[in-house]
């Protein structure tokens, strides 16, 4: 069995842009979709066989802590399906944030040019005689 | 859609340009490509740059842009169905700059065109002269 679709679609909702807020609503997610209460570490200590057969299930298990400290129990599998639909959703500039990607303060513009010299084993003077029209067909 | 950014794009990205930054939060991070050429190209200009801070940040930027997009597997190499086409560009007058001081697309930059050209994809440039020039290439300029 795996993971409940609605979850991973959940997971596109996320706000991804503050860690602290996302902490939160990951929390909520997770808590909204379990199979039962998330468990104490004594529960989930005295019944880990049953713990983990939920688990391998698609049922994620949580073991209670304080928040943002809450550990997570799931298959290897399922973490695929959370990473797969997190990443699919993803736009490019949230991409680059996680990253840590800062911009430069100013940009560069790149050398245009055909020099002679520099180019890639052309004989220059060829090309220019073999220069064709705008229609050649590529 | 997929895009692959142009070389001049990818600078404009890791300086803040205001409107490659807005256009970025518009995509989906899997339908963005970048030409490993565009990655050298990027690499020497920021190399000429005099300002070391400068040059730091834009190593640092471009760093992280490719990390990010390795995720997606999203950096292009320059393969033979590319070159092929290459070769054809480079038989034509593409013109990056007209007017007085006309200034021709360098053949790094063809590489990145006919990259595009040769996977289909929507090639992210600011208006140009050579994008009406050649057939089939599609644009998109932010």
């Amino acid at each position: 069995m795996v993971m409940k679709l609605g979850f991973l679609t959940a997971l596109q909702d996320l706000p991804v842009q503050d860690n602290s807020e996302l902490e939160k609503a990951l929390a909520e997610l997770l808590i909204s979709h379990l199979f039962d209460q998330p468990l104490t570490v004594r529960k989930a200590r005295d019944n880990f066989s049953s713990v983990n057969r939920l688990a391998r299930q698609g049922n994620l298990q949580i073991i209670k802590g304080a928040p943002g400290e809450e550990t997570v129990i799931l298959s290897v599998k399922d973490l695929a399906a959370i990473i797969k639909a997190a990443v699919r959703e993803m736009t490019f500039a949230e991409a680059l944030d996680v990253s840590g990607f800062k911009p430069a303060r100013q940009r560069i513009e790149l050398t245009e040019g055909l020099r002679v010299g520099h180019d890639l084993a052309l004989n220059v003077k060829k090309v220019k005689s073999k220069q064709i029209e705008a229609s050649a067909a590529l | 859609m997929v895009y692959l950014l142009s070389s001049q794009s990818l600078l404009d990205m890791l300086g803040d340009e205001l409107a490659m930054k807005a256009w970025t939060g518009t995509v989906q991070a899997n339908s963005i490509k970048l030409s490993s050429v565009s990655i050298g190209q990027a690499l020497y200009q920021i190399e000429q740059e005099q300002d070391a801070n400068l040059r730091a940040e834009l190593d640092d930027a471009l760093e992280k842009t490719i990390r990010s997009l390795q995720i997606y597997e999203g950096i292009v190499p320059f393969d033979a169905s590319a070159a092929r086409t290459w070769s054809k560009l480079m038989r034509m007058k593409l013109l990056h700059q007209d007017g007085s001081n006309p200034i021709e697309v360098s053949s790094e930059s063809r590489m990145v065109v006919a990259t595009a050209l040769a996977k289909g994809f929507t090639l992210v440039d600011a208006a140009r002269p050579f994008h009406s020039t050649v057939q089939r290439l599609k644009v998109i300029s932010p």
